[in-house]
């Protein structure tokens, strides 16, 4: 037997191994790199670079500013204060050498969704900002020894960028480009990063149906696409590609590569606007929801910027909130007044919660908290304990008493809020045995 | 009685010695010391003596010495001999020289490497060295990750993780690649058969990484005693290793006893070997003698803890005490803390005895034990020899007890003491090149670096590029550019387990609660006779009816029932020869090597009734046939010798000799008995003879049936011995399998084959072969 006729026989003899056993002319291998005069023909801006590396395909589209993406004018990123792109930068301590105008935006089309060595990015859209344009540069290799010339070039469009904005690239994107370069023995600049799906996923996680990019494109945005590729098919086109050299199939992947990125580039302007003037900021036309400012509340006051915090949060209250959110909102806003000892305007929030919703015990312990500590008014306190206490046992019989964990940690806050009680009769008896003690004036 | 005492009492027992086919004594040894290796760095030396250590062994010497020559060494010593330092000292006296340097470490269990990163951390600890060691496995939080990537030293992990967790994502790993000094390998002797095949492909996978990043790691191994330490390590990674193998360490005088369990019947019946083992483990436990019990299942060590619990709480005259709590089990399955726990005990007096599976074998520290019990032969003479190590105090004395059981193996050791106490005859077998294996890691390579129009992987560079054509045309891999680069969207590694014969594993779920849940795992051969529907299986004690196989989704739906019959299938197996490598006349018999397709379907099942097993209904298999590329190696009978018998004796020799062999060869090749499975035929198509098979249940082979076929002669001898020796009348489950009356005719085959005198044939000389039934 032929070594060839072994490792047939083998497969035969193990069932399930490869699922793609091919047809039509065995080991086909067309050179797709060496004639793709059809390319160049089906795309007509598409240019060879030439590198040290050897060629590579570069592909140019540009975006006039003037335009928009849906609801959203191209111009919102470039307009934006860069306080916004700072706020949105928080956690990294060189956002304030973050400009919009040196940045560029990254995407990849990848042969497959794992991580590893095996995963290569065949096509690399990066777009930037020029002039009066934002423009898409895509490198294309159309075999894989085209891909040290594709990171070559890559590299050199990275050089002088201030920072990187991508959707989802600090878990997929950049890591695998890394992997990229350490096998071609090259380096990525280390540049800030901004991923614009992190802070889309605390304005919109939960008011649009999911983060992903083509969701908030239809919500956010308010357009979508005709004839889009789905991304898990996107692999094999690339392989059906190299195998028949016929571009046709893969065009819409262009598309969409640069489709996402300018999808990324509104976004971005959208939430950069958002975060430097929230109260003001209209960057799909109309002032932000009251769920964006709740969102943008909520991160102000995790950096920190209390004041901004609460302007924010009132005015989320003054906009339509969902139902589903008045109630964090508020309670997020009385405890900001808390902590800057501004009495005056929690207690109202509180009351108004208590009124509400009386299956949630906060407010009423806030307000127990309150008449206890702050006004001395031990029967007000006691009050407010009682109602607590039932709210929170209402609490526990619907959770179903038995539930574990969160069972004990209502245990746990009922048995404080009887401990309190306690606390309580025992403050009102004491004043009680003192006010029935003889009243010697001074 | 303390145990010498107990030892001398037992030796003056008539009905214990009337049992004990050897009462081996070996001496006590000293210990032989020698200086630290010149050029040592200081503050290793210092931390040494600081511990009391004011000099090394000469094994650990020597070993340190090599490895800092920069020799790739293989330390072959017994449990407890400080081989620890013999790798440890090399590793963190290079990263004390040279802060960027890195070590990886590869332990076949998890458990193993928790206990070695607690060694190697004590070892550091007093340098006062920033040296980081971290165990990196599947239980390692995933926020600590990138830190070890980045920051560790020694980086300890096990051959599966290194696979689909390390290699694939070399990239990240820059650090570790760049500066790899050293590649520590222990429990060497573990990585035989398939696991070992994977792992020396692993390894070049390893190799190929660390060329691309500039680095040439040595390797440093130790091994129990095998008969081929050194070629086993040179198969697996590839280089050229130096062999220390003399110990240097104490031993305390150790007495080791085979004990073959009383004939209790007419028909050669002996003692269940789990009531010997419960009547022997107790007369050590009862005098208080610190002892491990080894059994050869989990269901046994369980049952064998039930006795013992049972026996400790037994006081005098009737009363009980609390002592059962003295007594626990040890295997895979019990929690990590528990382990521990139980191991804590073992060192501090406070477990008095443990009854484990093989879990306990490999080097986890239990500290040394007074007696050892092992309930049955464990398989193979460097296993039992382990298994006996637990057991032995540098100082004082210990002993090991081998309680046999009725399997022809067992019985065979039990007569042939000679045999166990002689050199070590085992050869760790391993088949890096075997196709399937082979082209399994060549996936993966490629998927972590594209291959060069000229490289060669394992096999030469001609081969190496067919395999890659291969599976161009199979479109994974493209070749572009002067290299073959991955073109799938899979991620390779992750379909391929080290461990296990198949990658197709069969999942059993249990139905019975509404929360459907995976209780266990089978390859597709068992499951074929274990999983079809109907099947009664067994698991932990529990009975459980197979409802249906899906075989195209590899699951078994199973539910919890309670009868009173298992079920027994029958496979019917057909083998073809497809290519004839080696072929000779060996006497009057001829032996062949050669690739065959075997064909195994499972036709019907009995029901079977627990106690009394009769046989109570019976049903049909509904399972397509399982084909399976091998390797086998193979008898023929030609006809001067084959007419000499009637068309039954000859039928019922052939399958005496088949069993014979099944049994025996594991002892000789080194393997799992699983991994070699016999069949006969009684007028093969191919040959036209009478014909046995002896195949590597694994496709593609994986060498045992190959040094089977070097072996012939000492397998047939020592399936001669076995049935001669046999208490039985007829034949039994010890000798020629479980249908009686083959005895007679199977012994005569065997003399024949083997030219014995007593034999009424002609010499072998006279005897000529068939002709024409050569391909």
């Amino acid at each position: 037997m032929t070594l060839r006729d072994r490792l047939r026989a083998m497969n035969a003899a193990g069932t399930r191994q490869s699922t793609s056993r091919g047809e039509g002319p065995s080991a086909a291998h067309l050179p797709a790199a060496e004639d793709s005069r059809a390319l160049f023909t089906a795309i007509p801006n598409a240019r060879i670079a030439v590198t040290p590396f050897g060629p590579v395909v570069s592909i140019e589209t540009a975006y006039p500013l003037a335009g928009a993406r849906g609801k959203v004018p191209l111009r919102t990123a470039q307009n934006a204060p860069s306080t916004g792109w700072q706020r949105l930068l928080h956690a990294d301590a060189r956002a304030r050498s973050f400009s919009i105008h040196e940045a560029v935006f990254i995407d990849t089309e990848t042969t497959g969704l794992e991580r590893g060595a095996g995963t290569y990015a065949f096509l690399v859209g990066i777009g930037r900002i020029r002039g009066d344009e934002f423009r898409v540069r895509q490198l294309f290799m159309r075999d894989y020894h085209e891909e040290a010339a594709l990171m070559h070039e890559l590299i050199g469009e990275l050089q002088g960028a201030t920072g990187v904005v991508t959707f989802n690239g600090k878990t997929f994107d950049w890591p695998l480009l890394q992997t990229r370069a350490v096998l071609n023995r090259m380096e990525l600049p280390d540049l800030i990063h901004l991923d614009v799906l992190h802070p889309a996923r605390r304005l919109w996680s939960g008011v649009t149906q999911s983060c992903r990019l083509v969701q908030l494109e239809q919500e956010v945005l308010g357009t979508g696409r005709i004839g889009d590729v789905p991304g898990e098919l996107i692999p094999s086109l690339f392989f059906q590609y190299l195998q028949t050299g016929d571009i046709a199939p893969l065009l819409p992947v262009f598309e969409h590569n640069r489709l996402d990125i300018v999808t990324t580039f509104a976004l971005a302007g959208y939430l950069a606007q958002g975060a430097a003037e929230p109260l003001t900021a209209a960057p799909a036309g109309a002032p932000l929801p009251g769920s964006d400012l709740y969102a943008f509340g909520r991160l102000f006051a995790e950096q920190g910027d209390l004041q901004l915090a609460v302007d924010s949060l009132e005015e989320a209250r003054r906009r339509d909130l969902p139902p589903r959110l008045l109630w964090p909102c508020t309670d997020l806003l009385a405890s900001l007044y808390k902590r800057a000892g501004d009495y005056e305007r929690a207690l109202p929030l509180w009351r108004e919660m208590a009124d509400a919703g009386a299956l949630v015990p906060q407010p009423h312990v806030e307000l127990a908290k309150y008449y206890e500590h702050r006004r001395k008014e031990f029967h007000t306190a006691r009050e407010w304990t009682l109602r607590a206490i039932d709210a929170m046992r209402q609490r526990w019989l619907l959770s179903g008493l038995g539930r574990a964990r969160e069972g004990s940690l209502i245990r746990r806050e009922l048995a404080e809020l009887y401990h309190r009680l306690e606390r309580l009769d025992n403050r009102l008896a004491r004043a009680q045995s003192e006010a029935a003690e003889p009243y010697y004036p001074a | 009685m303390n145990l010498p005492q107990l030892l001398a009492w037992l030796r003056r027992d008539p009905s214990f010695m009337s049992c004990v086919t050897r009462w081996e004594v070996l001496p006590a040894q000293p210990a032989k010391y020698a200086p630290f290796p010149e050029g040592l760095h200081p503050a290793l030396v210092t931390a040494l003596k600081s511990r009391g250590i004011a000099q090394l062994y000469t094994h650990q010497s020597e070993a340190v010495a090599q490895a800092l020559a920069g020799k790739s060494t293989v330390v072959v010593t017994p449990t407890a001999s400080g081989k620890t330092l013999c790798y440890n000292l090399p590793v963190v006296h290079s990263i004390l020289t040279d802060p960027s340097a890195r070590a990886l470490y590869l332990f076949p269990t998890k458990a193993l490497a928790q206990d070695q990163l607690a060694q190697v951390k004590e070892l550091i600890e007093p340098t006062g060295a920033q040296i980081h060691p971290y165990v990196y496995d599947g239980d390692t939080p995933a926020n600590l990750r990138p830190h070890i990537r980045q920051a560790g030293h020694i980086v300890v992990t096990n051959p599966d993780m290194l696979h689909t967790g390390i290699l694939p994502h070399h990239t990240r790993w820059v650090r570790l690649f760049e500066n790899l000094k050293y590649v520590v390998i222990d429990e060497l002797h573990t990585y035989r058969g398939v696991f070992g095949s994977h792992l020396a492909n692993v390894l070049r996978r390893l190799h190929r990484i660390c060329r691309f990043y500039g680095s040439d790691p040595q390797f440093l191994c130790s091994s129990a005693t095998i008969a081929n330490p050194k070629e086993l390590a040179e198969r697996l990674t590839g280089k050229p290793m130096h062999l220390v193998d003399d110990n240097g360490a104490p031993r305390g005088e150790k007495h080791f006893i085979i004990y073959n369990p009383p004939v209790v019947t007419q028909d050669g019946l002996r003692e269940p070997l789990l009531r010997a083992t419960r009547r022997i483990a107790a007369t050590f436990l009862k005098h208080d003698i610190q002892t491990i019990v080894f059994a050869r299942s989990r269901l046994n060590t369980e049952v064998l803890v039930t006795y013992l619990k049972e026996e400790m709480a037994k006081g005098s005259r009737g009363t009980t005490t609390k002592r059962a709590r003295e007594i626990r089990g040890y295997r895979g399955g019990y929690l990590p803390l528990q382990r521990r726990e139980i191991e804590r005990g073992l060192r501090d007096g406070d477990v008095l005895g443990v009854v484990s599976t093989n879990a306990l074998e490999l080097g986890i520290d239990v500290g040394q034990l007074e007696a050892c019990v092992m309930a049955g032969f464990p398989g193979t003479i460097a296993s039992a020899w382990q298994q006996s190590g637990r057991a032995g105090r540098r100082q004082g004395v210990s002993a090991a007890v081998l309680i046999t059981s009725s399997s022809p193996l067992d019985q065979y050791i039990a007569e042939h003491p000679d045999y166990f106490f002689g050199r070590s005859p085992e050869h760790a077998l391993i088949n890096p090149d075997n196709l399937m294996i082979l082209v399994s890691h060549i996936k993966c390579a490629a998927f972590e670096l594209p291959f060069t129009g000229d490289e060669a992987f394992g096999v030469d560079v001609a081969g190496t590029q067919e395999i890659l054509a291969y599976l161009q045309e199979e479109r994974i891999l493209r070749y572009a550019g002067g290299r073959w680069h991955w073109m799938s969207e899979n991620f390779p590694a992750e379909d391929i387990s080290l461990r296990s014969a198949s990658s197709e594993n069969f999942v059993i779920v249990d139905t019975t609660e509404p929360d459907h849940r995976v209780i266990g795992e089978m390859d597709r051969l068992a499951a074929m006779t274990m999983l079809h529907t109907h099947a009664i299986y067994l698991h932990e004690g529990e009975q459980y009816l197979v409802d249906r196989l899906d075989w195209d989704e590899r699951r078994a739906y199973v539910h919890r029932v309670d009868v009173d019959y298992y079920t027994d299938a029958n496979l019917a197996v057909t083998i073809r020869p497809l290519d004839v490598f080696r072929s000779e006349k060996v006497g009057p018999l001829e032996r062949s090597f050669g690739e065959v397709m075997t064909a195994c379907k499972a036709t019907i099942f009995k029901k079977i009734k627990l106690y009394t097993h009769e046989n109570v209904g019976w049903g049909e298999i509904h399972l397509p046939e399982d084909e399976m590329h091998t390797a086998s190696y193979w008898i023929t009978v030609p006809e001067p010798v084959h007419g000499l018998f009637a068309p039954d004796e000859l039928q019922s020799a052939l399958l005496g000799v088949a069993n014979l062999l099944e049994s025996l060869a594991p002892m000789f090749l080194m393997c799992d008995p699983r991994d070699l499975l016999a069949t006969t035929q009684i007028r093969s198509p191919y040959t036209g003879l009478p014909t046995i098979f002896l195949y590597d249940a694994y496709p593609g082979g994986i060498g045992l049936s190959d040094k089977a076929y070097d072996l012939h002669e000492m397998l047939l001898q020592a399936a001669f011995d076995r049935v001669r020796d046999c208490v039985c009348q007829d034949g039994c489950p010890a000798c020629v399998g479980p249908e009686t009356g083959g005895k007679q005719p199977t012994l005569r085959l065997l003399a024949i084959a083997l030219g014995k005198p007593e034999s009424a044939l002609a010499p072998a000389g006279r005897v000529h072969p068939a002709e024409g039934r050569r391909p």
